[in-house]
């Protein structure tokens, strides 16, 4: 028989958290998505954009927003190469995070990809491409086509 | 407003505890402090637990360690703010007094991390920020944030890695010098720049650990503090401010706003500036952070914090000692107890109590910064003789 010395107890009821994440709201911007366009919310009132899209302008305090689409060229800000990520990325390193300024007036994090690594460098011109990934349609960065 | 001090310090060994559980860890700094400030915990009147909780096995672990302390039937609360949680603790407990609600009160920072996985631990971690926006489709890490920080201050000011390295050299000399601290070796150079790529560019010599620890503070009304101490130590200034979830929305990448907005604060409380501070603790959680901190409160000018541990102005005989205990780096990050830690190792630098690891103490003054995530949260609190 074993020998326990008690020093712990593991425990074995294990609780697995999945969540269904409301976005009803703003569910036009992944049926954007489906239709090659990236695009955002922008109030009617007074004209502030938001990205990510959400449904109240927290300026004027309405919730009355139009869809605007979005230019898909951007500036790098900055990015890193992540080496060690978490549990559930682990199938997908190494990968590029960036964040990409888009005409100075909004900017988005997402993945560069189909750029080698030595030729990511802040400043770089890059444009928005949407890739479907597990089933799912998401935006990425890329590097601009530049006409030298 | 009541005048508040700090009247007794008490602070955990840090490091993998897989020796005791949480009340235990909680307990180790709770009965220093008590018999510090000369007291037991009848005589506390309210109760500031500080923990980001989730990763060991008690939802509230404020509950339990009220009564596993005995502080059953005081007022008591659990406050959050991310790696900012025990500064938070502090500035509640301290409210509590200032406003006249009751006249002693302690703060508890403690956190239990290496009761699961270290990959759940990162992956609980890396989910600090917008879920939807930056996690679920790009599994950003903590280390992924600062590390991009680090990117952009280095392409505008030429911070180089060698100068990110020097930060964790120094963190260790006086992590090898503090008993409490998670590690206690020295370290060269050479070793973080060989250490393994977590995020481009930062190391794994460049990022602090996932730990256990617990460090709390007694706190009084200048009343209780004149019957139970000669040596009190004042809360002179606080500041607290907050920035954007998503780091997309944020104004710049080389500036943690949130840290110069609450070292505004808390300056203009205390009426003093940087140059008064004699000794400080910065939140070091990747090499870059601190870096950044010595600019954002003021130590020197943007840009210059590379130079500012490059010329070792930062070390215990420079201009401006910051993180004689080792920092977050050789010290270890328990993330709730942390911001205690800063204000416990502030309060004895302050005391006289340093040994070995004493800075020169000119104007009676110190100062603790602690950030919340990526700069989420940021609290500055100034300590006075």
């Amino acid at each position: 028989m074993e020998i326990n010395d008690y020093k712990k107890i593991k425990t074995i009821h294990t609780l697995s958290l999945q969540y269904d994440i409301p976005t009803e709201r703003i569910s036009t911007f992944w049926k954007n998505l489906e239709k090659n366009k990236i695009s955002t919310t922008q109030c009617k009132s007074c004209k502030t954009k938001y990205f990510p899209p959400q449904i109240d302008c927290h300026k004027c305090l309405e919730s009355n927003m139009k869809w605007v689409k979005l230019d898909t060229e951007g500036v790098l800000e900055t990015y890193t190469h992540v080496m060690m990520p978490p549990t559930s990325f682990i199938k997908k390193i190494p990968y590029t995070v960036g964040v990409g300024a888009i005409k100075n007036e909004i900017k988005i994090l997402a993945w560069i990809i189909d750029v080698p690594y030595n030729e990511i460098e802040v400043g770089m011109k890059m444009k928005i491409i949407i890739k479907e990934i597990d089933n799912r349609l998401v935006y990425m960065w890329t590097k601009a086509k530049t006409n030298r | 407003m009541e005048k508040v001090a700090i009247v007794g310090v008490g602070h955990s060994k840090f490091g993998r505890r897989t020796d005791l559980n949480l009340n235990e860890l909680a307990f180790e700094s709770i009965k220093e402090a008590l018999i510090d400030a000369r007291i037991t915990s009848k005589d506390i009147e309210h109760v500031t637990v500080g923990t980001m909780g989730g990763l060991s096995e008690e939802s509230l672990p404020a509950v339990v360690i009220n009564e596993y302390a005995g502080f059953n039937s005081k007022g008591l609360l659990r406050v959050e703010a991310a790696c900012a949680t025990g500064s938070a603790a502090i500035r509640e407990a301290y409210t509590n007094i200032a406003s006249g609600l009751c006249d002693i009160a302690i703060a508890i920072g403690v956190e239990k991390m290496t009761q699961v996985e270290g990959s759940t631990a990162i992956e609980m971690l890396g989910r600090a920020g917008s879920y939807l926006w930056e996690f679920e489709n790009y599994g950003l890490t903590f280390p992924a944030y600062y590390a991009m920080y680090a990117i952009a201050h280095m392409k505008k000011f030429k911070t180089t890695e060698e100068q990110l390295g020097l930060v964790s050299v120094k963190a260790h000399k006086y992590g090898a010098m503090n008993n409490l601290a998670e590690f206690q070796k020295e370290i060269n150079l050479d070793k973080v720049l060989n250490s393994p790529v977590v995020s481009w560019p930062l190391r794994l010599y460049n990022s602090c650990p996932v730990s256990d620890g617990s460090a709390s503070v007694v706190l009084a009304s200048e009343k209780a503090a004149k019957r139970l101490t000669d040596t009190p130590i004042w809360i002179k200034g606080l500041g607290a401010a907050s920035d954007t979830a998503n780091l997309s929305k944020r104004q710049s990448f080389t500036e943690i706003k949130s840290t110069s907005k609450a070292a505004e604060m808390a300056y203009k409380m205390a009426k003093i500036s940087p140059k008064d501070i004699d000794v400080a603790n910065v939140h070091d959680c990747f090499s870059i952070s601190e870096i950044m901190a010595y600019e954002d409160l003021g130590f020197c000018k943007k840009g210059e914090g590379g130079k500012l541990i490059e010329n070792k102005d930062t070390y215990i005989d420079g201009r401006i000692p910051v993180n004689l205990d080792g920092g977050l780096k050789a010290k270890g990050h328990p993330i709730g107890a942390t911001g205690t830690s800063m204000i416990v190792e502030i309060t004895k630098q302050l005391r006289n109590e340093g040994n070995k690891r004493q800075a020169r103490i000119k104007n009676g003054i110190g100062l603790v910064h602690n950030l919340g995530g990526t700069g989420h949260t940021c609290y500055v609190t100034i300590l006075s003789q």
